[in-house]
């Protein structure tokens, strides 16, 4: 009997990063699936042996573009796990606050791709418009939007100024009806259920024996959350609750995602009502010999750093687990006996990274006033729409008429 | 289960094999067994006590290789590391991954760029690598192999005729 393959990958443009997926199928049904990893294979762990602690961490911030924190926050446990130094209770606050404000950003960006995929591309609009006072924050509060650098042995690199803290919460606050838009598009759409519930099951003995994390795992009821099971920073100090899911298949894992940002809400306004004064930096200079381990919840599942040290300024050994690692084995069980249109979906279900840094934003270059704004973007897209409509001979809805004055 | 009820568990069933105990922090431990007892140990913890295999991390040190299997215990926030002490020329252990599924990826990783061999293993697939990269090259050795720079003078110069 002959066989058909369907490359995936390693370049694809359905994927933002190298991988290579074999779907072995027959007919429209895969039976098998190969996994190819490896293509922007950068050693980081190996780079990590010859920087300092410090610049280490400045390393490990460039393995993910969406989730960047999640590895120095990984990375400044494991050290401070290996030296017993325990920072200030303002930074402890701060990291947490910046912990969760990036779970929010990747979840909407994970949404918005979900919803892509399935040919949602108004989800895909509406979940990455939502994101951008997430990255309005980021850039407010680190001075970036990405690649925050703000975790420090025995602190925060900068601190947190008390008076962006109202700004804040009021844009937080100004997230929640879109939240709530989300829920209920997932909720009561009946063609999502359609094209998402039971397809890519995944049950709780698939989980326990790939090892998968975080929502791929919480949405098949495995209960775990380092979060809450291994609290560091200021995780246990505040009121939240753990998201889980029953059915393991796609559906569940975007409701995971969607309720947890409003867990991530909760947890950012308690951390910035709570925030204490004082100190937010110990400026530790050097670390002892030892080795250490630390933990993060990524957006994405448990993060886990492995540091050893001689008591030079440099790690002997740096070893780093990413969530995504034992998350993509899940793929070999999740697709087998699913569509090919549905395996790109499932592929996609267990969030594979995909770095966002980039906007639009056009200056005149002498004044360096906007030349556009969001509001002529938006008009922009109007008349472009409206350009299509009169070349096929589409009446126009009266609604986007009337937007078009 | 907090680490005093892991320790009582393991340490009555396996009396002999634990070589040292070494609790860092209330909840790191970190347990050096025999290599021999690996596959009994790993599979006790997995199977017996529901731990999650987190991942492993293989090391070089300067008197030989370490094999770290961190397994976590998620309702204590305990991680339980089994250390294997191995030696210094063709590091070897046994493998894992038939009892532990999760440890597929990480021992073919740990196998191509460390260079440990684990024996018993039925795929010897690639994971990182490409089949071409061969002649033992381990690009996470503290001494790749490396072909020696031939001396200068030997070297042939851009503006030699």
């Amino acid at each position: 009997m002959t066989r058909t393959i369907i490359p995936i990958g390693p370049y694809h443009p359905l994927q933002e990063e190298p991988e290579f997926f074999r779907l072995h199928v027959d007919g429209e049904r895969v039976e098998k699936l190969e996994i190819d990893i490896g293509y922007n294979h950068r050693g980081i762990e190996k780079i990590c042996e010859s920087k300092t602690f410090d610049q280490a961490l400045f390393a490990v911030e460039r393995i993910c573009g969406i989730c960047s924190t999640s590895h120095p926050f990984a990375g400044v446990n494991a050290m401070e796990d290996l030296s017993g130094i325990v920072p200030p209770e303002r930074a402890l606050y701060a990291r947490t606050f910046i912990g969760e404000l990036e779970r929010l950003h990747s979840h909407l960006l994970w949404l918005g791709l979900a919803g892509h995929f399935i040919g949602y591309n108004t989800l895909w609009m509406w979940a990455w418009k939502t994101r951008e006072p997430v990255l309005d924050i980021f850039e407010k509060v680190t001075g970036n939007r990405q690649h925050y650098a703000m975790m420090k042995v025995g602190g925060i690199r900068r601190d947190l100024d008390n008076a962006d803290i109202p700004w804040v919460l009021q844009t937080l606050d100004g997230l929640k009806p879109a939240l709530d838009t989300f829920r209920g598009a997932l909720l009561d759409d009946p063609v999502l259920h359609a094209r998402l519930k039971g397809v890519g099951v995944l049950t709780k003995e698939d989980i326990v024996s790939a090892g998968a994390l975080g929502p791929t795992a919480r949405a098949s009821g495995v209960d775990i959350d380092v979060r809450r099971d291994d609290p560091y920073a200021a995780y246990g100090r505040v009121e939240w609750k753990v998201i889980l899911g029953k059915n393991g298949d796609v559906f569940d894992k975007a409701l995971v995602r969607v309720l947890e940002m409003y867990e991530s809400i909760k947890i950012i306004e308690q951390c910035l009502r709570k925030l204490p004064g004082g100190e937010f930096d110990l400026r530790v200079k050097s670390l002892p010999a030892g080795e250490g381990i630390g933990r993060h919840e990524a957006p994405r599942g448990e993060c886990i750093h492995y540091v050893l040290s001689d008591g030079s300024s440099r790690p002997v050994r740096y070893k780093i687990r990413a969530p995504s690692y034992m998350n993509l084995p899940t793929n070999y069980i999740a697709v087998q006996g699913e569509t090919i249109s549905d395996a790109t979906l499932i592929l996609a279900a267990v969030d594979p990274c995909y770095c966002c840094t980039e906007r639009m934003a056009a200056v005149r270059s002498k004044t360096g006033e906007l030349t556009m704004s969001g509001e002529d973007l938006a008009r922009l897209s109007r008349e472009k729409t409206a350009k299509i409509a009169r070349r096929i001979g589409v009446e126009m809805e009266a609604g986007l008429k009337k937007s078009m004055r | 289960m907090n680490a005093a009820e892991i320790r009582k568990h393991i340490d009555s069933n396996f009396p002999k094999e634990i070589l040292n105990w070494e609790e860092k922090s209330p909840r790191r431990i970190y347990v050096e067994i025999a290599p021999a007892a690996l596959r009994r140990v790993a599979r006790a913890l997995f199977a017996d006590l529901g731990f999650r295999f987190s991942i492993a991390s293989g090391v070089e040190t300067r008197d030989g290789f370490q094999m770290l299997y961190h397994f976590s215990d998620d309702r204590s926030g305990v991680i339980l590391s089994l250390r294997v002490r191995l030696g210094k020329e063709n590091p070897a252990v046994d493998t894992i991954a038939d009892l532990v599924p999760a440890a597929d990826w990480i021992e073919r990783e740990i196998a191509e760029l460390l260079g440990i061999e684990f024996k018993g293993r039925v795929s010897t697939e690639r994971l990182l690598t490409s089949e071409e990269w061969k002649d033992k090259k381990f690009p996470l050795r503290k001494t790749p192999g490396r072909v020696a720079p031939k001396p200068l003078d030997q070297c042939k110069m851009i503006n030699d005729k």
